[in-house]
């Protein structure tokens, strides 16, 4: 009898968290279906389905926080555990809120007007273009870089291996803006700059070369930080395995290394190549900003709003928010368990 | 078939100085040492992942010294088996094959031999992270043992496992050594486990040899008291020779004012070992001994029950630590307090070089 009650106790409760993880999973999508209708909705002007739409999105992110919350503690014993769980939780629903509401605000803000002039307009397509090429290419280049750079300060100490760590991420603690005056002086007031740009004619200022220049400067440092940890986690027995087993030092690098710091990589890649789309301060004093030329999609963002386009600064912005995703999305899919660390 | 000689190595604080070993071929030797010992290191520097100050390694013959760990013909087993977490158990052990160039019909038909004689066949589609530690165990040799190399050097090859799990895999490893006839080295720390495999041992401080020898002279012929210790051995004396003893080539010796009988001819200080196994205990004091066997009375303080023995903590005119096997404790029905005397037969007593 007793065991008959427990058995049917434990039943229900199973049913219960299984509709609260259905509860959260089913707000969750109707959050997203409806934030994407309300977006297409305001920028076609449909004026009663955007208010139906934000209402509907605006109460299932609560609903959302509510039933994963009741999820997450349903399978908790105590409640001093469920109330811990909540607290831990809370944090994450409020910046997740946070960062949903900005992105919908610009949504809500363009009208059609700035939509269809940044569909249509050559500049933009041109930016785009520009963006995606210069970003992709200082992955490569910061990937090529990394790699051997991560292994380096994984593996070997040297004197001043210490040093030269900390070195790695003065990129990231500098103002990007300050990365770029420091490249205008460098290549402007120093023999060696003007050497680089006049004698070995490889000019970088008010050229795309320098865009390239710049994103480098300030994404490497999270390749090499995020590829130097994944190279910390592959244990060195791995490698001298593979020497006795037949690997030259080269061989095991890439055989063995490699492909299991593959993770590290990836996220190292995706992090750089965060880095490198979205940034605008040192590109505006270094290249500039020229229509057609050395313009990218988030110097478009400045110009567009410093003439007083909002609505099409923030519709710019939002392609690029859709293009970081899409790839981003893309990367996760393929990458299958590559996953962001720091 | 491995010769060491002078080899030096120093790496932090720790510093290994002038060692030099033999081993013969198809010998089945084990380094033995605590933790800090320096008996991993001593095998990288073999496998060649270490690079000796000085010395020089010779495998087959062959000087080694500089060679890279792939021109050394070694299968190396790293503690905690270090196999390739990104491919499956088949590529694990077929990894080496690969390297070698083999062709795919001989590298299958290699992979086959070995795994057909770990009996691990059933595993081999398997990913690496889901075994167990057995099954680790015997991929990770199979994997060593396919690029049929003329060394296999084992590190702590068995000390991941439970301890059913690694007396039969002892036994095992044992008899694949022999049947293939392998050169073996094997690291460890632990006494049973060397014992059960090796041929010959050496037992390793600070990066030093402190005996080379058949496991049966380091239990019973321990060359200081540092060995003594490690091999267990709790009945250690020091004492100071008082002159020959009751027969030719002994020495009288006096241990906190008891003499002792010892076999050999000595001097001043010496210490001495009595393996606590080889003491006979007797109920009554009327029981005849040999002249040369010491006698003395003692009490039995504590009784623990060791699991595969029994020890016994006696105190008399020197403490004195028995073990004695279920059997022979149960005839006697021994408690604690009990008075008895213990018998120490002469030539079980051993003299260490000081």
């Amino acid at each position: 009898m007793n065991q008959d009650k427990r058995t049917c106790i434990t039943e229900n409760v199973g049913r219960v968290t299984q509709k609260l993880k259905m509860g959260a999973s089913l707000s969750l999508v109707l959050f997203i279906v409806s934030a994407f209708l309300g977006v297409i909705a305001n920028v076609s002007e449909w004026g009663m389905l955007t208010h139906i739409s934000a209402f509907i999105m605006w109460s299932s992110l609560p609903c959302y926080f509510i039933f994963s919350m009741l999820y997450i503690s349903s399978n908790i014993n105590g409640w001093p555990g469920r109330l811990f769980s909540v607290i831990i939780f809370f944090p994450l629903a409020l910046f997740i809120s946070l960062a949903f509401f900005l992105i919908i605000t610009d949504a809500m803000y363009i009208d059609k007007a700035a939509v269809i002039k940044v569909l249509t307009s050559s500049f933009i397509r041109d930016a785009l273009q520009l963006s995606i090429i210069t970003s992709v290419t200082t992955v490569v280049i910061a990937l090529i870089f990394a790699i051997p750079m991560g292994y380096a300060l994984s593996r070997y100490r040297f004197p001043g291996h210490i040093f030269a760590d900390t070195v790695v991420d003065i990129p990231i603690v500098f103002p990007p803006l300050v990365a770029g005056l420091t490249l205008l002086v460098f290549f402007s007031e120093t023999g060696m700059g003007r050497w680089i740009q006049e004698d070995l004619g490889l000019e970088f200022v008010f050229q795309p070369r320098g865009i390239v220049l710049c994103q480098f400067i300030v994404s490497a440092s999270f390749a090499i930080r995020s590829i130097k940890s994944a190279f910390d986690d592959v244990d060195r027995r791995l490698e001298n395995v593979a020497l006795t087993l037949g690997c030259s030092q080269w061989g095991s690098f890439f055989r063995v290394s490699l492909p299991m710091a593959s993770g590290g990589i990836m996220a190292g890649a995706i992090l750089t190549w965060a880095r490198a789309f979205g940034i605008f301060g040192p590109l505006m004093i270094l290249v500039g900003s020229f229509r057609g030329r050395t313009e990218v999609l988030s110097t478009t963002i400045y110009l567009e709003q410093s003439v007083g386009n909002l609505e099409v600064a923030l519709a710019v912005a939002l392609l690029l928010i859709l293009v970081a995703m899409i790839a981003l999305g893309t990367i996760r899919l393929l990458g299958g368990k590559a996953l962001v660390r720091l | 078939m491995i010769r060491i000689e002078n080899l030096t190595f120093s790496v932090g604080k720790f510093r290994m100085n002038k060692l030099s070993l033999s081993v013969a071929e198809g010998e089945y030797f084990v380094f033995l040492g605590m933790p800090g010992s320096g008996k991993t290191i001593l095998l990288e520097c073999l496998c060649g992942l270490n690079k000796p100050d000085a010395g020089k390694i010779y495998i087959d013959g062959k000087d080694v010294t500089g060679a890279e760990p792939r021109k050394r013909s070694i299968g190396y087993v790293p503690q905690d088996y270090a196999l390739f977490p990104h491919l499956s158990v088949e590529r694990n052990i077929s990894f080496g094959l690969h390297r070698q160039g083999l062709s795919s019909d001989e590298i299958s038909s290699r992979v086959e031999k070995y795994v057909s004689m770990l009996d691990i066949r059933h595993l081999l589609k398997r990913r690496v992270g889901g075994l167990s530690g057995g099954e680790k165990q015997r991929t990770a040799l199979a994997r060593a043992l396919a690029i049929e190399p003329r060394v296999l050097l084992l590190d702590e090859p068995v000390s991941a496992l439970d301890e059913n799990t690694r007396e039969s895999v002892c036994m095992e490893l044992h008899s694949l050594q022999r049947e293939l006839g392998i050169t073996t080295i094997h690291v460890s720390h632990n006494l049973e486990e060397a014992f059960s495999v090796a041929d010959r041992g050496a037992v390793l401080r600070d990066g030093s040899f402190e005996q080379i020898g058949i496991p049966d002279q380091l239990l019973h012929q321990p060359r200081n008291r540092f060995v003594a210790q490690f091999m267990r051995c709790a009945n250690l004396y020091s004492g100071l020779a008082k002159g020959q003893g009751s027969e030719p080539d002994t020495t009288s010796v006096e241990v906190d004012g008891v003499g002792i009988v010892v076999p050999g001819k000595h001097h001043g200080n010496i210490e001495f070992i009595i393996r606590p196994e080889n003491i006979q205990l007797q109920k009554s004091n009327k029981v005849k001994t040999e002249n040369s066997d010491t006698k003395m009375p003692i009490r039995v303080d504590r009784i623990s029950n060791r699991g595969t023995y029994i020890r016994l903590n006696c105190s008399g005119p020197l403490p004195i630590v028995v073990h004695m096997l279920h059997n022979s404790f149960r005839e006697m029905a021994l408690s604690e307090g009990d008075e008895l005397s213990a018998v120490i037969p002469l030539r079980m007593i051993h003299v260490l070089d000081l």
